[in-house]
């Protein structure tokens, strides 16, 4: 057996005598240890997962709608330098016929050209791929599970008017729709009412009605190739196939948000646990700081004995250099446990059908390592002191500090009325100025962090209230297949009630500005539209402008544009010149990134005049989907309500994470109070005694700590509200993306929140204290002169 | 033989605002086996005085010698060996660590000695052998003084240097303890410097250093030491 030396033992005891105080450190550092490697390694096992998953299936580089491709042209695209492969296909959203009429289910529907897509492949979960004739579908898993569609099931699809009847005889996932969104205005997946169905080329091209032509095509690249070269080459050759939209991979919606996803996993990983590492090793300073004042007296013997000053501050740092390796290591253990379990449940919920989740013990190492040096460096600057004490100065007593007055002994009329116990935790909460700081940061960040968490579902509520409500105020938004007269919108009013209605284009184009491109969809509306109220940047209503363009505050970002400055607008069309258009204002846009033209000028400038690509309807007609299911030219009948309702279930799957973060911030004060409560104690305990001698009652003196916490406590709410703010300021331009805007402002209810976690978890704090408050025997610290 | 010998020492320092001179001009020598009591009001320099020849402090001028080197000219490394291998020290309220058992308290002391003696004959020899796996909270003073003895000797130091080793005890642990102490100059061979302000504790001594206000008034040779049943306070 090994056997230790007398110091190390001296070690392990004290740590014994201080295990709570050990513990609360240890807790931290575990919990940002396990944050990080947790979100590390899920991070890593998911971008792994995802890019295999793109490989093995043949992801495409590049995605582009067009008008009509026909199949010749699918040949001539192969042959462009650069180009791997390209496979054309027909992509048509209908409606699916369900039993419940009044509810729109619209369902994606891809031709396939034999048993498997050269291109974009999916994988077959069950049953068998589709035949090349006849009416069979592959249904996407989340689809087919959210609905309870298996197997053998028959489901019916309203194509331009027609019903179809298609058996499913496969469940298939596919890298496309990873996060199955319809659109970008989706901001979650629906799969419940939004769906992918693979059918056969030609019962597809049939039934769409666009036989020998595609209206999708699929690129990959060879490696190494200028991408924006092969595009344009792309483009040039499809120049009279009317591209609608060019789409690269990392723009596609699904890869973009899984993307997202993993760089807010990284950032979050990389964040988060240096708060915690600090928070502990500014713990550990302290701690350390204590118990060298505390043991002078040892440390001198020590010195005398023949111990160099180096062996006994080697001695005080291995407190935290343990404190870090234990932390590491159980850190990195639950990390990796939580790693498993979150990437699982990240590959169940993006639906993602592999694989193996690999344990990365690098970040173990990573993890030791980084914990190890941030306590060994807080453990050296908090035991510095050991180096200054000499054996001779160790025997004397130490000098007593120079007492000065307080600020607040300034207002005498004040410092006159206030009793002797309040007057004494003023001054202790003048003169430990360390302590006081670190539990005020303490609280800060805890608010901060609670603040940023209570915040977050009022911010999810006014982002959805401030486009679905406040921006814009239609009950449904119709589409068309085609694009169409305005004069078909008499036809709408015969068959759905409307209480008011508007006829819209929504039209995909390119936007330039000297080298910043964009693809997005221009929505061309009425000059006095009801059914958007646009806003510029400073918060003053804007109309549609009669000439000119209104563009989302991030899409003027992404093209780098001021009011006034002139954009590109490139036309798919063939044979259309492209315009240039001034820039008339620049909105607020919470979800989604478009640019907004008056009805009549985009018709006539962009595409054709008098043309509508689909209708904003108010209308308390509780049957329109029913009514329209049979109209041939309807795509997609989109309910506020129905998106609304989505969002709300969406929500309650942000509670639990919500709880993690609560839970985490509560760990932080309340290890921060814990700790600083103990040492304050410790380090006043002669002070104490002597209150004991007069007279004073064990719970007395533990209130008197308590309230000299809760002053401080009360000072970091009020400090952490405008540092919560902040934060939240900071994270609303980090967050942001191109789809979705936040506007992190808290709500009175969030701060209020915010605030009763953060006092709940110090209150417990405090309590935790009592006990060990209530163990000391004070008045033997007056007889004790113990190393 | 001359073991230790001190030339023309002094020290001041500063405690806080108020500038203190605890040693002024201070030179004696000390034989090889001799037990020497320092002897002085609280205030005189004594405990100045051994931290300085314990070297645990250094002088603002003047020498220390043991033996023919010269302890002051050694630098922090030298006076750490310095301390480790020929000095013992003994204190007031003994200083012995509360989380480590009495035979873990000698051994804090072996374990970094060239030459230490037998922890647990040590220990015999103090009396504590029966009580060797007792924390200081379960021992009574005179038995922790015993330990700091233990301690102290078991590293086979040249000198025993003790600071007022009674003064925390009650008459009859005080002469148990000195008795010890005795014990360990006569039968160990070991020089012990006892530094106190009890003059009774004088008569024990073969050499008696007499100080007041950091000056030695005088430095005699007791012929007839006391034993210590004799010595009454």
């Amino acid at each position: 057996m090994v056997k230790l030396n007398k110091l190390d033992t001296m070690l392990f005891r004290m740590i014994k005598n201080s295990k709570g105080q050990f513990i609360a450190a240890l807790v931290i550092i575990v919990v940002g240890i396990s944050v990080y490697t947790s979100l590390s390694m899920t991070a890593v096992n998911m971008r792994n997962t995802v890019n295999s998953y793109y490989a093995e299936n043949n992801f495409p580089n590049l995605f582009i709608e067009a008008t009509i491709v026909p199949n010749q042209k699918i040949e001539k695209l192969k042959k462009i330098k650069g180009v791997q492969n390209v496979t054309g296909r027909v992509s048509l959203d209908v409606p699916l016929v369900t039993e419940n009429l009044n509810e729109r289910v619209n369902l994606r529907m891809i031709t396939m050209n034999g048993e498997r897509e050269e291109l974009s492949q999916s994988t077959l979960i069950k049953g068998r791929m589709i035949s090349d004739f006849g009416k069979e579908a592959l249904l996407i898993q989340q689809f087919a599970d959210a609905r309870g569609i298996k197997v053998n099931d028959v489901i019916k699809v309203q194509i331009k008017g027609v019903q179809y009847s298609l058996d499913v005889v496969g469940i298939v996932e596919n890298p496309e729709y990873i996060y199955l969104m319809e659109n970008a205005q989706s901001i979650m997946p629906d799969q419940d009412d939004f769906g992918v169905c693979y059918v056969s080329e030609k019962f597809g091209q049939q039934a769409f009605g666009s036989s020998g032509s595609y209206n999708q095509v699929l690129v990959s690249y060879v490696n190494d190739v200028d991408e924006d070269t092969l595009i344009e080459d792309i483009k040039n050759e499809l120049d009279q196939n009317g591209i609608k939209q060019t789409i690269k991979r990392k723009d596609q919606l699904s890869n973009s948000m899984i993307d997202e996803e993993l760089n807010q996993l990284d950032s979050m990983s990389s964040s988060l646990p240096i708060l915690f590492l600090l928070v502990a090793g500014f713990m550990l300073m302290m701690m350390l700081g204590r118990m060298v004042k505390k043991d002078r007296m040892k440390i001198g013997i020590l010195q005398a004995m023949g111990y160099t000053s180096h062996q006994v501050l080697f001695h005080y740092i291995k407190y935290a250099l343990i404190v870090g390796v234990i932390g590491g290591f159980l850190g990195s253990l639950i990390g990796m446990a939580l790693a498993g379990g979150m990437t699982k449940m990240y590959l169940q919920f993006y639906h993602i059908p592999l694989l193996k989740i690999e344990f990365y013990y690098s970040y173990i190492a990573l993890a030791m390592i980084l914990s190890a040096i941030f306590c060994t460096v807080s453990g050296l600057i908090g035991s510095r002191e050991v180096l200054k004490i000499t054996p001779a100065d160790a025997m004397r007593a130490e000098a007593p500090k120079i007492g000065k007055r307080i600020l607040l002994e300034k207002f005498s009329l004040l410092w006159k009325n206030l009793s002797f116990s309040n007057k004494m935790i003023a001054k202790n909460i003048f003169r430990n100025k360390k302590r006081t700081i670190f539990i005020l940061v303490g609280v800060i960040l805890t608010y901060g962090m609670m603040l940023f968490t209570t915040s977050m579902p009022s911010v999810m509520d006014q982002m959805m209230n401030k486009h679905f409500v406040e921006f814009q105020k239609m009950d449904y938004n119709i589409s068309f297949i085609y694009p169409i007269h305005e004069s078909a919108m008499q036809d709408m009013t015969h068959l759905i009630d409307v209480d008011y209605m508007e006829g819209k284009i929504e039209y995909p184009f390119e936007l330039t500005n000297g080298n910043k491109k964009q693809s997005v969809i221009i929505v061309g509306i009425d000059k006095d539209t009801s059914f958007y109220s646009f806003k510029e940047k400073n918060g003053t209503p804007i109309m549609v402008p009669q000439n000119g363009i209104l563009l989302s505050e991030n899409l003027a970002k992404a093209l780098q544009v001021e009011k006034g400055d002139a954009v590109r607008i490139k036309s798919f069309l063939h044979g259309r010149e492209d315009v240039y258009l001034r820039v008339k204002g620049i909105i607020k846009q919470a979800l989604g990134m478009n640019a907004y033209m008056e009805i009549g000028a985009m018709g006539e400038q962009l595409l054709e005049k008098n043309i509508i690509t689909g209708v904003y309807v108010n209308s308390k007609d509780e049957k329109i989907n029913e009514k329209l299911l049979h109209a041939s030219n309807v795509a997609t009948v989109m309910s506020v309500a129905d998106t609304l309702a989505v969002y709300e279930e969406y929500m309650e799957l942000m509670a639990l994470s919500m709880g993690f973060m609560v839970l985490f911030s509560g760990i932080l004060g309340f290890c921060i109070v814990y700790n600083a409560t103990i040492i304050s104690v410790m380090e006043r305990q002669m002070e104490f005694s002597s209150l004991r001698v007069l007279g004073f009652r064990k719970k007395e003196i533990f209130f008197m700590i308590v309230r000299e916490n809760n002053i401080i406590m009360i000072l970091g709410i009020l400090i952490g509200i405008p540092i919560g703010k902040m934060f939240l300021e900071y994270s609303s331009s980090a967050f942001s993306t191109d789809l979705y805007t936040f506007d992190m402002s808290p709500t009175l209810m969030a701060g209020i929140l915010a605030g009763v976690y953060t006092v709940g978890f110090i209150l417990a704090a405090q309590l935790a204290t009592y006990r060990k408050i209530n163990q000391l025997d004070f008045l033997q610290a007056l007889k004790n002169r113990e190393a | 033989m001359k073991i230790l010998s001190a030339e023309t020492l002094s020290k001041s320092y500063e405690m806080g605002e108020i500038q203190v001179n605890a040693l002024d001009d201070v030179s004696f020598s000390i034989e090889e086996g001799e037990f020497v009591v320092v002897l002085g009001p609280s205030g005189s320099g004594k405990s100045t005085l051994l931290n300085i020849i314990g070297g645990m402090d250094q002088p603002t001028s003047g020498k220390v010698f043991l033996y023919s080197e010269e302890v002051t000219s050694y630098d922090e490394k030298k006076l750490t060996e310095y301390r480790r291998n020929k000095i013992g020290f003994v204190f007031q309220f003994y200083n012995i660590m509360a989380n480590l058992t009495a035979e873990e308290n000698v051994e804090l002391a072996t374990e970094i000695s060239e030459d230490p003696l037998d922890v647990l004959e040590m220990l015999t020899a103090v009396g504590l052998n029966e009580r060797k796996d007792h924390f200081p909270a379960q021992m009574s003073g005179g038995e922790q003084q015993r330990v700091s003895i233990a301690r102290a000797v078991a590293k086979n130091p040249a000198i025993l240097l003790c600071d007022e080793p009674t003064g925390a005890l009650d008459f009859n642990t005080g002469i148990s303890i000195l008795g010890l102490l005795k014990k360990v100059n006569r039968e160990m061979k070991k020089t012990v410097i006892v530094i106190t302000h009890n003059t009774d504790i004088a008569f024990m001594a073969d050499r008696v250093i007499k100080m007041r206000s950091g000056k030695i008034i005088s430095n005699e040779i007791n012929e007839n030491p006391m034993s210590v049943e004799e010595i009454k306070w």
